[in-house]
């Protein structure tokens, strides 16, 4: 049996390019693995500068929000130092706990508010007593000056009114006088009324 | 110069006089235009004093402006009969004097007079003011 040369020269060439082909793929895996490798190198700096830049914005933030609690007026020292540390403990962890905060300090603060309003109110109660007082007081001085007017005054009112009801009587007297009276009678009154002109006063 | 017999009694018969006087120039429109008791007073005046008509209308005017009124304030338009009930009443026959009648309807009863300025109040308002304070 004779082995056809040319098939070994074609099993040679398969062979040569079944390596050529590993040989490829080798060296194709080697240079993406260093990609790869390259990528994650850079990535991780990316990373870590991100990180580095987040930290710093919220040290900065910390600051700014433990400035603005330490200046309100509005929570007691207690409950600003526990915001504080809240917020502290936060940035530390790394999470948000930004809901929780709010939620522990809603409480907090409803106890700080409800403890103000209540020293509001009795200072509220405290001064609406004073200015009761006060204006009671004005009161009894405006009404006692009232009188003191009135009584001074007594004499003029009645004059002012006795002086309406003569008019209101004089109209009405007037009126009834008006239609009782008859021409003769007018015409004798007003000779009469001459004649008693020139008696008093006496004319040429 | 008086002229009893021409005296006007009221303003208004004044005043027709004084216009008959400026609107009469001579004797012949006198006779024709002037009522009978001033026409006798010119002519008499004219005998006693032998001045012209013209002389005498002047004497006359003068006698006239220099009058004098008073006021009288009634509520009503006075009758003949009434005026001179008020001209008798005042007993200025005598006098240079004559009634201004002016009507005031506000008054209720009465009269109210004005002489020489002065006021005099006789009124039923005066008597019911007095009597109510």
């Amino acid at each position: 049996m004779i082995i056809e040369p040319f098939f070994i020269t074609g099993l040679l060439t398969v062979f040569a390019c079944l390596i050529l082909i590993v040989l490829s793929l080798v060296v194709l895996y080697f240079r993406s693995s260093r990609a790869l490798s390259a990528l994650n190198t850079e990535f991780i700096l990316y990373k870590r500068d991100q990180e580095s830049q987040a930290r710093a914005a919220l040290e900065a933030a910390t600051k700014k929000a433990q400035e603005i609690i330490s200046s309100t007026q509005l929570f007691s020292e207690e409950t600003k130092k526990w915001v504080m540390d809240a917020v502290s403990k936060s940035i530390a962890h790394g999470s948000s706990t930004y809901d929780q905060i709010i939620s522990d300090l809603g409480a907090k603060s409803i106890q700080d508010l409800l403890s103000y309003s209540e020293g509001l109110k009795k200072s509220i109660e405290s001064e609406t007593s004073k200015l009761t007082e006060h204006y009671e007081n004005q009161l009894k001085i405006e009404e006692q000056s009232f009188h003191q007017t009135l009584e001074k005054n007594e004499e003029q009112i009645f004059k002012d009114v006795k002086t309406k009801a003569t008019a209101l009587l004089s109209e009405i007297l007037r009126d009834a006088a008006k239609k009782a009276l008859t021409e003769e009678e007018s015409e004798n009154l007003i000779v009469d009324s001459i004649e008693k002109i020139k008696k008093e006063h006496g004319f040429t | 110069m008086v002229f009893n017999d021409i005296k006007p009694k009221t303003k208004r018969e004044l005043v027709l006089m004084q216009q008959l006087l400026a609107s009469t120039k001579t004797l012949e429109s006198a006779r024709i235009a002037f009522p009978e008791k001033l026409l006798l007073a010119v002519t008499q005046e004219m005998n006693a004093t032998k001045q012209n008509f013209e002389t005498v209308i002047k004497d006359i005017k003068l006698y006239l402006n220099n009058m004098k009124s008073i006021k009288v304030y009634i509520a009503f338009e006075p009758t003949m009969k009434l005026l001179d009930r008020m001209y008798h009443a005042f007993g200025i026959d005598q006098t240079e004097r004559y009634l201004e009648i002016l009507r005031d309807e506000s008054l209720v009863g009465g009269v109210k007079v004005v002489i020489d300025g002065k006021q005099y109040d006789q009124t039923i308002d005066k008597v019911i003011y007095e009597k109510c304070i």
